[in-house]
């Protein structure tokens, strides 16, 4: 570990803990997510460049690899911070390898199909700018190529996507926000990009980039709680007593908390690999390292939640314990981005491909 | 507890060791087309193929980290990682120079003295010397310091007697290292007065019975020691420090490969099955469609992917000179668990039944579920070891 990144490490940390105690994390779940509440937060991070970490300083970013953003991540992860970091480190990067100019304040990112269908459950979409990428150019008229009724996309663009590119949109201003939530109370918003849109053509790869990142960041994210939700339910074993000892010492107990350990090393390992990967999905020849990793952050978040609840009693399902911050979380990311059973399809599918080219499993885990 | 320190930093295997890995690769591709071998679940235990073992030593791998002057190819540590993936994922057996490589090799290069390395590393290189492990005794299974087996002083050596059991393979090995007291508990330091012996096996004084497997196959020894003479030079290390020597031992044996990919080779046929089922070209009768198939596929698959991501965390930092404990320990809980997963998995999967005189898959499950018990008990019982891991993250 070079002292770098240690230095970011622990910068990114005690920023996060400093704004982000229990209480005002927890008042900020519920259906009263406040922006006024997190812009000094939000301020401190973009002042110390924090936002956009990968993406390099020509196309306006702070430079750093992605393992520098990954760090970010994992501690935004772990802190519960309610803020938008993990997206608009994803939403930049796809906006520098794009070309295009990353605009300031925080960014959401979105995969869709279609720029007329309105987007669904996007991270802070009330209050970011939301940066939505598609392979497919639209409704078009199978016949003459013109834009079927309603759409959005210019003919020009249209014929630039035909010719192999694909649609990027950024919209500070969607024409239409409808608020909604998960089960941390995290904003997820119904979001209409409308025809002020910016689109443009960007490269073809752009969209499945896009949909790389956000597993890869959401399985960080899921590494970073899952990391805490350990430490919690450690000290809280060691704090508590029962049958005139500490939770700790009984044998089962210690059982239990090595197989969370278990659960967390094997997510960590996985989104660690998949940040060593990068997030492109490769040629189908070899395992897709940010689905795989995905696949294990979305199964090993509910058994890491469970344990943790469990040593945790009755305490930890109240509304002011900070266990909740996280499990709530857990829960919801590991559907958001590529549920467990959607990755592990897509997994099993390429390694049947890997088994019926005849060369066998092997060299697809290894490649 | 520090965040984040349950697991080493990522460190990708240097790049020069896809070469080897490609070697490797073409050479059991090689064996196995000339038919000198059939994939097997588990072979790293009971695979005993001396013939094999030298053609491996043959090509430089085995014993890979000796280093010239003892006979050896002298690599790393890494290259020798990902050479045993490469055996243990083609099934290969591997069992006759298994000990000797994984377990002899690092200890002798440790604590070894001039003598016992100029005696077995040059053999252990090419192959033909083999290795037994002498730890459990009848009352000393997971407290392994309760060991009674012992040593007197005698002149220029030791004599000593006691019963060791489970012994892997001691009835076709030359020697085997041994976990005895040769100095009294100090008090409640159990752990004191232990010392480590290597034990040549065809001698006066040593009874070797054979311990049948529920499999029928003969694996597992008790080897009685009766006032053996045991010279002076035979002392791995240095005497009353033999706790220490073993536990660092344990760590390397923790983490490998082979506390993943015992019943790789049953996932692999099993894939070749589902893929072919799939293509129509035959139709095996699985009792799930294609795509529930894929989901359960891909469920153990990135399991078992994240597991090596782990492993090769473990043996990056190892390979660094770090010892990292909770990790390597965790590799074998999760990853010996995933071991059995995947018979499950296989047996939700195909239509076959398990049955040991079948040649295909039905042999390959009935061999992995008879094997399978053993998984979470050897080098350390998944509960020794999940204790371990509780203790080292600060439970008290
Ligand atoms: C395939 C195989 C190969 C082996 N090869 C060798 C070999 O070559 N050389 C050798 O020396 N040994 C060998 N062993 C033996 C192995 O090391 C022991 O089986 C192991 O250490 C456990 O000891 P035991 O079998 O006596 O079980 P026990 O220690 O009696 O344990 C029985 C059960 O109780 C549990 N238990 C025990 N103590 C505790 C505790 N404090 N807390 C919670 N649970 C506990 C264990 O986890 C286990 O589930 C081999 C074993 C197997 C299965």
């Amino acid at each position: 570990m070079t002292a770098e990144r240690e230095l970011l490490r622990t910068t990114i940390a005690d920023l996060l803990n400093e704004h982000c105690p229990t209480e005002r994390v927890a008042a900020a779940s519920g259906d009263n997510w406040d922006a006024a509440r997190w812009q000094t937060l939000w301020r401190a991070l973009e002042d110390t460049g924090l936002t956009l970490v990968g993406s390099p300083a020509e196309a306006g970013g702070s430079g750093g690899d992605l393992a520098a953003a990954a760090d970010i991540a994992m501690a935004a992860g772990a802190a519960a911070a309610p803020v938008p970091l993990a997206e608009t480190l994803a939403a930049a990067m796809v906006l520098a390898r794009a070309g295009l100019d990353i605009p300031a304040g925080p960014l959401t990112l979105a995969v869709a199909a279609d720029p007329d269908v309105p987007l669904r459950r996007v991270p802070y979409g009330r209050w970011a700018t939301t940066v939505a990428v598609g392979a497919d150019p639209a409704d078009t008229d199978p016949d003459t190529g013109a834009p079927a009724s309603g759409a959005l996309i210019s003919g020009a663009l249209i014929s630039g996507a035909r010719s192999g590119g694909e649609w990027l949109a950024v919209a500070s201003r969607p024409v239409r926000v409808q608020a909604g939530r998960n089960l941390a109370g995290e904003p997820r918003d119904e979001v209409e990009l409308g025809a002020e849109a910016g689109f443009h053509v960007v490269p073809a790869g752009t969209a499945d980039y896009a949909q790389g990142l956000l597993r890869l960041f959401r399985s960080l994210l899921i590494a970073g709680a899952a990391q805490r939700a350990l430490d919690l339910t450690v000290a809280y074993v060691n704090e508590r007593e029962q049958f005139g000892r500490a939770l700790a010492r009984f044998p089962v107990v210690q059982q239990e908390i090595a197989r969370m350990a278990g659960e967390v090393a094997l997510i960590t390992a996985a989104a660690q690999a998949a940040v060593a990967a990068g997030p492109g999905v490769g040629a189908g020849g070899a395992v897709a390292a940010v689905v795989a990793a995905k696949g294990q952050a979305s199964q090993g978040a509910g058994t890491v939640a469970a344990i943790a609840h469990q040593l945790h009693g009755a305490i930890g399902t109240t509304g002011e314990h900070r266990l909740r911050l996280t499990t709530t979380r857990l829960w919801s990311w590991r559907d958001e981005d590529g549920p467990a059973a959607e990755c592990f399809a897509e997994l099993g599918r390429s390694a049947l491909h890997a088994a019926h080219r005849g060369s066998g499993l092997w060299p697809w885990l290894t490649g | 507890m520090r965040s984040g320190a349950l697991l080493p930093p990522a460190r990708p295997l240097p790049a020069a060791t896809g070469e080897l890995r490609a070697e490797v690769r073409a050479f059991l591709a090689g064996e196995r087309a000339a038919g000198r071998f059939a994939p097997a679940c588990d072979a790293w235990l009971s695979g005993w193929d001396e013939a094999f073992s030298r053609r491996l030593a043959a090509r430089g791998w085995v014993g890979m980290t000796v280093p010239p002057e003892y006979g050896g190819p002298g690599r790393s540590a890494l290259e020798r990682y990902v050479v045993v993936e490469e055996v243990l994922a083609a099934g290969a057996p591997v069992a006759a120079h298994w000990v000797s490589d994984r377990q002899i090799v690092p200890n002798l290069l440790r604590y070894g003295n001039e003598t016992l390395k100029r005696r077995y590393l040059p053999s252990i290189a090419r192959g033909e010397c083999y290795f037994a492990i002498g730890l459990s005794e009848p009352d000393a299974g997971s407290d392994l310091a309760a060991v009674r087996t012992a040593g007197t002083r005698a002149d220029g050596g030791w004599r000593v007697s006691g019963t060791k059991i489970w012994t892997s393979g001691a009835h076709r090995a030359r020697a085997f290292i041994a976990l005895l007291r040769t100095g009294p508990a100090d008090g409640r330091q159990r752990h004191a007065g232990l010392s480590q012996l290597l034990i040549e096996l065809d001698q006066p004084g040593v009874t070797i019975r054979p311990i049948v497997s529920m499999t029928g196959e003969h694996h597992f020894n008790e080897v009685v020691l009766d006032e053996v003479f045991v010279p002076d030079e035979q002392v791995v290390g240095t005497i009353g420090d033999g706790w220490a020597q073993v536990t660092s031992e344990l760590a390397y044996e923790r983490s490998g490969p082979e506390r993943l990919l015992s019943t790789f080779v049953l996932l692999d046929m099993l894939a070749g099955e589902l893929a072919a089922r799939a293509s129509g070209r035959q139709d095996g009768g699985g009792r799930y469609g294609d795509a529930r198939a894929a989901e359960a596929l891909g469920q153990v698959t990135s399991r078992l992917w994240a597991c090596r991501q782990m492993s090769l965390a473990v043996a990056g930092a190892l390979a660094g000179g770090e010892a990292p404990e909770i990790a390597a320990a965790l590799v074998k809980d999760v990853g010996t668990r995933l071991e059995s997963e995947i018979i499950d998995v296989a047996r939700m999967l195909t239509a076959a039944e398990p049955d040991p005189d079948d040649g295909g898959i039905a042999g390959m499950l009935a061999h992995a579920v008879l094997h399978a018990p053993g998984f979470t008990l050897r080098g350390g019982t998944n509960e020794i070891l999940r204790g371990i891991v509780a203790r080292a993250l600060g439970l008290r």
